[in-house]
């Protein structure tokens, strides 16, 4: 039997269905709802029923189906956008990402998948819905749990070539990321840090924040109040508390290390007592009082955090922007993941929730002076050499049309 | 090369002191002949060293820049239109629809050189109340590079009541096209010298878009904004301009007069124009530097279909901004005198006309001299160069 590492599991409701055109494909593992064993002797796959998926797999079971959501009907039929005008995406990229952080000092060989099904009342999905699903949970080092729609399963089962097509689709974003397992271990860079239990009261904050943040192509380091050190916290510029209760005496000191080597803290308001000692240091948009603290400073929320998008954006603005490892134009629809391996080379991975080019092509900054770029994307043809435009204290690159996903690599 | 040759040098000097007139507030009375002021023009293919010599020598043909600005307060309108993360293609905002920093920087450190005590960048960013600076940051501009043109330059988004206490009040001649009263942040009243720095391109509402049109943008959005509070202002600014003044589908902020004539038509071509006339009237341009040296053509941001890049490769400016986008509508191949059904304004009214009603400035380039390149030397056909 395969570790449940290297599975690539295929959800199959039906057990009476014939597998003659998985055959070729990526998939090694079918997961049913009950019993398997006859799933798994006509498939040749090792088959698992989905309750018994937890030993060996974490589930996140509150994924959503990865999109652009549209709302409204008939006229006034659009999609849904946010305070700035860009689209609300649905996506899964913070919910992986915390459930990473969370695993990481306890069970970092356990994969992470998603569970998202396919809209029920939309027929047979696109393809590039699915290869969507896919890049949405690889690009933040999970694996999707592939599920059908009902009619692209009987289409697959019957040999119907558009069923066929689509499962062409998902078959070869599943092997691009297979190929280019090693891009799991990189590590985020980010200058931003997110410090929350994500837990009780600081549950719902603390992951919208942390989408809005993906929205904003902030990439963050996600911080355990519990474990946080000197070391977790190296590197960052701003430190976000999504945290109502004060923080322990042991992460006190590491914040207020922090601190004084010139970082900045955000509190909430509830927190506004542990900056009583520190001397005033101005204020931002009526919303935040400064305090000092050696090279560093405190921003205190002056109200109650009730809206997680006004959150994210004045930490982002309090940071500022000159500290941005990334920036994008023209991707309204996408998200964005900034990953360094341990060879110094950069990865951007961008995921495309409105499933079809722009109308106009997007462009990439990285701040970081790299030399070379190449792009991949998920049809597995051979990647291609961007030219590099030096910008500032980084590199700009600008990108084909691309309807779903595209990585760049860069080097030094 | 003068394109008006029977213009004097006398002459041109009482053009400049009727602009030190509007300075002070003087307001032409109506009936008058609309002044006129001459409009420099140079040719100049790149933002690169040569803008320095170039914008000196230009501001110099019009009488220098210490006459202007030294020890004043200068205020600069900049176009940076559209969401900095929008892009017409690959080309950054600044080789399109932004004035380019380069130009922005070259005034700043050319105003420092020649006295000016405080220079504050201003512009309303849409939908939002950030900090210029890190708005420029998203469009990858390095805010610094303009803070560091010379000594205590400021920035300040205006789309809102920012710092101040209240908002300050504008009032159109003639009890304005649109509306008898405008409400703006106050870095519009606390400055000495206003100065608009426009980009040379069309414009899909208003025909085209130069340095009194880049004025739309001087109105904050928390009043006459989609999202403005129907009763105060709104604390942040919410949406463009669209229900209030473009399609008139509703009312500013009732901090602020409501239009003149509800019956009026609820059709951008029609409102966008007089508002901007009623804006540059009430707020009045003390310099006209419009950029264009790299441009776009068909429209005035990426949302705009059709839109194409174009290098013009030109750079005016003059003290009456009427004098200086007429001529800057000749330069884009487009006749100043032609009013709506003809190009560039066949759906919308020209904003020329209704400033030269208003007393701004004649449009006649029959009466405006023109230093430096020729109109015909300068011409750059937009039309032409449109997407069908």
């Amino acid at each position: 039997m395969t570790k449940p590492s290297d599975w690539i599991p295929l959800y199959w409701p039906d057990e009476s269905a014939s597998f003659e055109w998985l055959k070729g494909s990526p998939v090694n593992c079918l997961v049913g709802e009950r019993t398997t064993g006859d799933m798994a002797k006509r498939s040749g796959l090792d088959a698992v029923s989905i309750s018994a998926l937890e030993s060996g797999v974490t589930l996140i079971r509150k994924a959503k189906w990865p999109k652009v959501p549209v709302t409204g009907r008939g006229k006034s039929r659009g999609v849904a956008t946010g305070p700035t005008g860009a689209p609300w995406v649905d996506s899964n990229g913070w919910i992986s990402s915390l459930t990473h952080a969370r695993a990481s000092g306890k069970t970092p060989e356990k994969p992470i998948w998603i569970v998202a099904d396919p809209p029920k009342d939309s027929g047979m999905v696109r393809g590039e819905a699915y290869a969507l699903a896919v890049a949405d949970a690889a690009a933040y080092g999970s694996r999707w749990l592939i599920s059908l729609d009902a009619q692209l399963r009987k289409g697959l089962s019957t040999g119907n070539a558009e069923a066929l097509s689509t499962w062409k689709n998902i078959s070869e974003a599943v092997q691009f990321f297979e190929r280019n397992k090693t891009w799991h271990r990189y590590q985020t860079v980010a200058k931003f840090g997110v410090l929350s239990d994500f837990a009780g009261p600081n549950e719902f904050l603390g992951g919208e924040v942390l989408n809005l943040c993906n929205r904003r192509y902030l990439p963050y380091r996600i911080l355990d109040p519990a474990v946080a050190d000197a070391k977790s916290v190296q590197g960052l510029k701003a430190i976000l508390l999504v945290q109502q209760r004060e923080p322990d005496p042991r992460l006190q000191a590491v914040l207020g290390e922090f601190l004084m080597g010139g970082g900045l803290v955000i509190a909430p308001a509830s927190l506004a007592h542990m900056a009583s000692a520190m001397k005033a240091a101005g204020s931002f948009e009526n919303s935040y009082d400064y305090f000092s603290h050696g090279e560093g400073r405190v921003a205190i929320a002056r109200k109650l955090w009730t809206d997680p998008y006004q959150v994210a954006s004045d930490a982002h603005l309090m940071m500022s922007r000159r500290h941005d490892v990334i920036r994008l134009w023209n991707a309204g629809s996408t998200n964005a993941r900034y990953t360094r391996g341990p060879n110094g080379a950069g990865l951007v991975q961008i995921v495309n929730y409105a499933t079809r080019a722009f109308g106009h092509p997007v462009s990439l900054y990285v701040a970081h002076p790299y030399r070379s770029a190449k792009l991949l994307g998920l049809s597995g043809q051979a990647p291609e050499t961007l030219s590099i435009t030096p910008r500032g204290e980084g590199v700009e690159v600008n990108l084909p049309p691309f309807p779903v996903y595209a990585a760049i690599e860069f080097g030094d | 090369m003068h394109q008006c040759p029977g213009y004097t040098r006398r002459q041109w000097m009482s053009a400049v002191t009727a602009t030190a007139g509007a300075l002070a507030g003087a307001r032409p009375s109506l009936g008058a002949a609309p002044p006129t002021a001459p409009v420099a023009i140079a040719r100049c293919n790149s933002y690169g060293k040569e803008l320095v010599p170039l914008m000196e020598k230009m501001f110099d043909q019009l009488g220098g820049l210490r006459r202007m600005v030294a020890g004043k307060t200068v205020a600069i309108k900049i176009n940076l239109t559209g969401s900095p993360n929008q892009r017409m293609g690959y080309r950054p905002a600044e080789l399109a629809h932004w004035t380019h920093p380069a130009v922005i920087g070259t005034t700043i450190a050319l105003m420092g050189k020649a006295g000016a005590t405080r220079i504050r960048l201003l512009e309303s960013p849409w939908n939002n109340a950030d900090p210029l600076e890190e708005y420029m940051m998203e469009g990858n501009w390095d805010p610094s590079s303009l803070l560091n043109a010379a000594a205590h330059v400021e920035m300040e988004n205006t789309n809102y009541l920012g710092n101040a206490k209240k908002y300050s009040v504008f009032t159109p001649p003639n009890g304005g096209h649109m509306f008898k009263q405008y409400y703006l942040n106050h870095s519009y009243e606390d400055c000495d010298v206003f100065v608009s720095i426009a980009k040379m391109k069309d414009h899909a509402t208003a025909g085209i878009t130069l340095s009194m049109k880049n004025c739309f943008g001087i109105t904050p959005c928390t009043i006459y904004g989609d999202g403005a509070g129907r009763d105060e202002p709104s604390i942040k600014p919410s949406g463009g301009r669209g229900s209030v003044i473009h399609s008139g589908s509703r009312a500013p902020s009732k901090i602020a007069p409501a239009e003149n004539d509800p019956k009026c038509p609820r059709d951008g071509g029609y409102r966008v124009p007089r508002v901007v006339a009623d804006l540059i009237s009430a707020r009045p341009i003390h310099l006209a530097i419009i950029d264009g040296i790299e441009s776009m053509a068909g429209g005035e941001g990426p949302w705009i279909g059709g839109v194409v890049p174009v290098s013009p490769g030109v750079l005016l400016m003059g003290t009456n901004c009427v004098t200086t986008d007429a001529v800057s509508a000749a330069v884009m191949g487009y006749d100043p005198m032609a009013d709506r059904g003809r190009a560039p304004f066949e759906t919308s009214d020209s904003t020329l006309r209704l400033a030269e009603l208003h007393g701004v400035g004649t449009r006649d380039l029959k009466r405006i001299e023109v230093i430096g390149t020729s109109i015909s030397d300068a011409k750059f056909d937009f039309r032409t160069r449109r997407r069908a």
